[in-house]
């Protein structure tokens, strides 16, 4: 009995032991995947002589791909697998598309922590894929179009090409873009007896308070406020990046905090106002209290929303967010009468792990899937430059039945060429801490606990603390 | 060593092995492991090996890192303010609860529920209760002729209380099961002979109930003062660390520095303070013990 | 005489039942706000007053929750995993509890110590290490995952030892000297004697359990392996939050932990106290 007891007591040691040596095999495994990467990277150099001396190449081995996307419920980006699956060109290469996690951010982080092979990962705005670059997650995938011959400006066009990129090497292979617009709800507009705004001709960010200060009526929990504004900060920064040209102009031209540019003083002295002189838009203390979400505008207490293209296939769903009212569009306000037409928004996409195995195929396939998004669009502006806007414009307009709205009103506000688009969140070093820093004195300021400039320049230090740290 | 002292103890590192086991694996290699990050500026997903040792870099850095400052201020203010209120509350629940009263079972499901309940919707609650306009509380103040009713969290000044409120709403289910499992250890028979002495209600509380349930006390004052400077999903909900940094604590930093900067090295430094720190609280807490916690009954 | 002391106390008893009555119903709202939210429609949730019977009674959040995500699987699946943690813990944690209590060996305080220092690191700093283990113990995606970390709870061998630490040293004394085993005096004398510590334990570890979210987060990849609280986080979609739907899953998810703190609490009746011992 004695001498079994010494046996288990012993074998359990040992088990023991042997865990604190499962620390070197992550190192392993971290190594492996290096090697994995670079040769891949030699093995497709092959395969590229081969194929372009139009051989019948046996060397295409079966691969597979593995696919964690931040949300698997994407109609275009489902459809695009699909036709993926029938593609010829693609029969070597399967696609593993892993369900869909919740709290993307966090588990994928600690899977690439851990070196778990990912080949394709999702991006969902410029400031996750500026953090992921920077955190050397992702790969530059610069060499791989050379190898597939692929012009980026053709594909995203101009702007596109260069919002993917971190420091000039690209690392988002995009395939939806998002643009900011206003919507209105018409028949608070009939109560108030005031025109609708043209979908053809923006406004002014003056005439919009106008029209937010002249719709609010009633008091208290049955208020209606000239129009919705959530806690996101693109809402009081909107005029300010519409006139300096997008996110990238937080940062002035040596690198730092460029947030003592009058015009970002002005933009949020104009919100405040809005909140508390005026009294059209929620504060942002009951925004924050309220749980105010994008959908809130449904529930038709709200004259006008700034809002993006994503929130347009809510107005079509009577099934989920019914409505009693008639929806309008308008074009994003411009910062003052006479200017150029501008809306702001992100590119969402692809991004290829460096744990990623396959690299080269996988910065093809992420490609291809980008072109099919744009082929079957239903709604989602796609990032991918070739598309039938007719079909985009229809599926889009299917969503406001009766609403007279219009297929000019659609092509207007979000197709014009003339319209330029900027980007919407901060562009640039450290964007995700310079975000957070910015607001927490802006709220500061919104809840009146802090004064415009004591706001200003306590962003400015912090901020530069921030871009400054390595 | 004698033979039976070793016998001894083979039989209780025995009973103690599969603790044990768990406990190197699951325990040990994480905490070494976040030890040895600290001192690097491994940010998650380089190389492991490619990771530079900054021996003393990330620590150096708390001291002039405003968030930790904030944290730990904040930490300290949130356990000092919440765990007395707390624990009174609680025994005195407890107590209540004890008692044969109509509807006990269901009375004593329903104090639980905030602690079972998904914490969006405790929160929800709780800001209903406390709205700065429209809620209660501050109706309840207005009435008494208060202008200036609290802005709750939407006032630097109160973010950290309602904060601290919520988090005692919320555990005071917890504390109460407990506490009321330690009641049941006493013998009816000490409150008899009480009686027969003539004991008022609060002698009875004093000099029997509080010193027989005085283990579980600790045990709910140590946990307490633990789960207090671990608070994050009550921040996360409520406030979001702000306005400014008011609400903003330990956890929640080493959280944001390592998942969402990605900085892991750095908030390792964090955690292996923040370790250190509540080790030190409880420390005291330990050593004090012998004044007031009696065992062996 | 006593009749009216008897009638005293009996208002007094009502008095008190009524006060805590209207105090428990305050705390039990947010379950009372979770069960609204699940009838009601995406855009009416958050709205304030809250309206506690919604207008437009919505039924699609169960649709949604039961046809379009592998809901029962969920349930299934938390109720097994929470089942065995339940079981382990009280198994693993009674017997190095009654070790630390009513046992002298050679490091006893500074094992106890260090287990005690456990409790102060967050998950959140332990994870990713523990993922690097799972992964080369190739138990991703696997409930045992969830499960084996629970074989060490720091927590519940604190709770009892100090509760084991107070039952007099007379019985197990008595029973030594009757011949019993150490683990006898543990299993037939102890034990028993600790119900109702066992029982707030089963409450808190069913309930953490339960509840727990980012290890299942983490470490379960498959949809259909995850567990309630993970799973019913996937119904948010990338711009909207289908609150609704959540609050349907939250609120059936409620049912056991509530059937089980109801169950155990039977075990808290004043009276069931120490008997056979004299001062």
């Amino acid at each position: 009995m004695k001498g079994i007891k010494k046996l288990i007591a012993s074998i359990l040691m040992v088990t023991l032991l042997s865990t604190l040596f499962v620390g070197c095999g992550a190192d392993e495994n971290s190594e492996v995947s290096k090697d994995a990467t670079t040769q891949g990277s030699a093995a497709s150099k092959d395969t590229e002589q081969d194929a372009s001396n139009q051989q019948q190449t046996d060397e295409k081995e079966n691969i597979t791909l593995e696919v964690y996307l931040s949300h698997t419920d994407v109609a275009e980006v489902n459809a695009a697998i699909e036709a993926f699956g029938k593609e010829e060109r693609f029969s070597h290469i399967t696609l593993n598309v892993a369900d869909e996690m919740a709290d993307y951010d966090t588990k994928i982080s600690v899977m690439i922590a851990s070196g778990t092979p990912i080949d394709i990962m999702s991006l969902e705005n410029p400031i996750k894929m500026h953090n992921w670059a920077s955190a050397g997650t992702l790969l530059p995938i610069d060499a791989y179009l050379e190898e597939l011959s692929i012009n980026y400006s053709d594909y995203f066009g101009e702007a596109g090409a260069r919002a993917s990129q971190v420091q000039e090497e690209t690392y988002l292979i995009p395939y939806a873009q998002t643009k900011w617009l206003l919507a209105y709800n018409k028949d608070l507009f009939d109560a108030a007896g005031i025109a609708y705004p043209s979908a053809t001709q923006p406004m002014t960010m003056d005439e919009y308070r106008a029209l937010a200060k002249a719709l609010t009526r009633g008091e208290g929990e049955d208020k209606i406020y000239g129009a919705l504004q959530l806690t996101w900060p693109q809402f009081w920064y909107a005029p300010a990046i519409l006139e300096l040209g997008g996110g990238e102009a937080f940062y002035n031209d040596k690198g730092l905090s460029n947030i003592e540019n009058p015009a970002f003083a002005q933009a949020l002295q104009f919100n405040y106002d809005m909140q508390h002189v005026d009294g059209s838009i929620p504060t942002y203390a009951q925004a924050k209290i309220s749980q105010l979400k994008a959908i809130s505008f449904m529930n038709g207490k709200y004259g006008m929303s700034l809002l993006a293209s994503w929130a347009l296939p809510w107005f079509g769903n009577e099934e989920k967010y019914p409505r009693d009212w008639k929806v309008g569009l308008a074009p994003m306000p411009t910062v003052s009468e006479g200017d150029a037409r501008q809306t702001f928004g992100v590119l969402g996409g692809f991004g290829i792990p460096r744990s990623s195995e396959h690299p080269k195929e996988a910065t093809e396939v992420a490609l291809y899937l980008s072109e099919k998004v744009a082929e079957f669009t239903k709604g989602e502006i796609p990032a991918y430059q070739n598309y039938d806007p007719d079909e985009l414009v229809g599926a889009i307009l299917a969503n406001f039945a009766e609403d007279d709205v219009t297929q000019e009103h659609i092509k207007a506000i979000l197709l014009d060429p003339k319209i330029t688009s900027v980007s919407e969140k901060i562009t640039g070093i450290n964007a995700s801490q310079y975000e957070t820093v910015m607001n927490e004195e802006v709220e500061k300021y919104f809840v009146e606990e802090q004064d415009l400039e004591t706001t200003i320049a306590n962003i400015k230090k912090r901020a530069d603390e921030i871009i400054l740290m390595d | 060593m004698t033979k039976r002292r070793k016998k001894k103890n083979l039989t209780a590192y025995i009973f103690i092995l599969p603790s044990f086991i768990a406990f190197m694996a699951f325990m040990v290699f994480p905490m070494v492991f976040s030890f040895y990050l600290s001192f690097t500026d491994w940010n998650l997903f380089g190389k492991i090996a490619d990771m530079e040792f900054i021996n003393f870099d990330n620590y150096a850095k708390t001291l002039t890192d405003d968030y930790f400052k904030a944290a730990i201020t904040n930490n300290l203010m949130f356990t000092i303010i919440a765990i007395p209120i707390l624990i009174i509350l609680a025994i005195l629940i407890a107590i209540l609860l004890n008692k044969k009263i109509f509807l006990r079972g269901t009375i004593r499901a329903m104090i639980y529920m905030p602690y079972v309940a998904t914490i969006t919707a405790s929160a929800v609650i709780f800001t209903v209760l406390f709205h700065p306009e429209y809620g209660p509380i501050n109706t309840f103040l207005r009435s008494l002729g208060i202008v200036n009713v609290p802005g709750w969290t939407m006032s630097s000044k109160w973010a950290l209380i309602t904060v601290i409120l919520f988090w005692i709403w919320k555990q005071l289910g917890y504390s109460v099961v407990i506490f009321l499992s330690a009641l049941q250890g006493i013998s009816r028979s000490y409150y008899e002979a009480a009686d027969i002495d003539g004991a008022t209600a609060f002698k009875k509380f004093r000099y029997i109930t509080l010193p027989l349930i005085s283990p579980t006390t600790f045990f709910v004052l140590i946990t307490s003062v633990i789960a207090s400077f671990k608070v994050f999903a009550e921040v996360q909900v409520m406030t979001g660390g702000g306005p400014g940094t008011s609400t903003m604590t330990m956890v929640y930093h080493i959280y944001r520095t390592g998942f969402e900067y990605f900085d892991m090295g750095y908030a390792s430094a964090v955690a292996w303070i923040f370790f250190v720190l509540v080790l030190v609280v409880t420390v005291i807490q330990w050593i004090g013990q012998k004044k007031w916690v009696n065992y062996d009954a | 005489m006593v009749k009216n002391m008897y009638k005293r106390l009996k208002k007094k008893n009502i008095i008190l039942s009524i006060i805590l009555l209207l105090f428990s119903l305050m705390m039990a709202m947010p379950v009372f706000w979770m069960i609204s939210a699940a009838f009601k429609y995406e855009s009416e949730i958050f709205d304030f007053p809250i309206k506690w019977i919604p207008e437009y009674v919505y039924l699609d959040n169960f649709k949604t929750v039961f046809n379009d995500f592998p809901y029962v699987n969920w349930y299934i699946n938390t109720l097994i995993v929470t089942f065995f943690i339940v079981v382990a813990t009280l198994l693993v944690s009674s017997l190095a509890s009654y070790a630390f209590a009513r046992m002298d060996f050679t490091g006893k305080g500074t094992i106890f110590a260090i287990y005690i220092a456990t409790l102060m690191i967050p998950l959140e700093v332990r994870i990713i290490p523990q993922f690097i283990v799972f992964k080369e113990l190739n138990l991703i995606d696997t409930h045992a995952a969830l499960i084996l970390p629970w074989l060490f709870n720091g927590f519940a061998i604190f709770l009892l030892r100090q509760f084991f630490v107070s039952i007099p040293f007379e019985l197990s004394e008595a029973a030594k000297i009757d011949g019993c085993s150490e683990f006898r005096t543990f299993l037939q004398i102890i034990l028993p004697l600790a119900k109702p510590a066992l029982m707030s334990l089963t409450i808190i570890t069913f309930t953490w359990s339960w509840n727990s979210y980012m290890p299942p987060l983490i470490y379960i990849n498959s949809s259909t392996k995850q567990l309630i609280s993970v799973g019913i986080t996937t119904l948010r979609s990338q711009y909207v939050e289908n609150f609704g739907g959540q609050m349907a899953g939250a609120s059936l998810a409620l049912v056991p932990v509530i059937i089980v703190y109801l169950l155990a609490q039977k075990y808290f009746v004043e009276g069931v106290a120490l008997t056979g011992i004299k001062g």
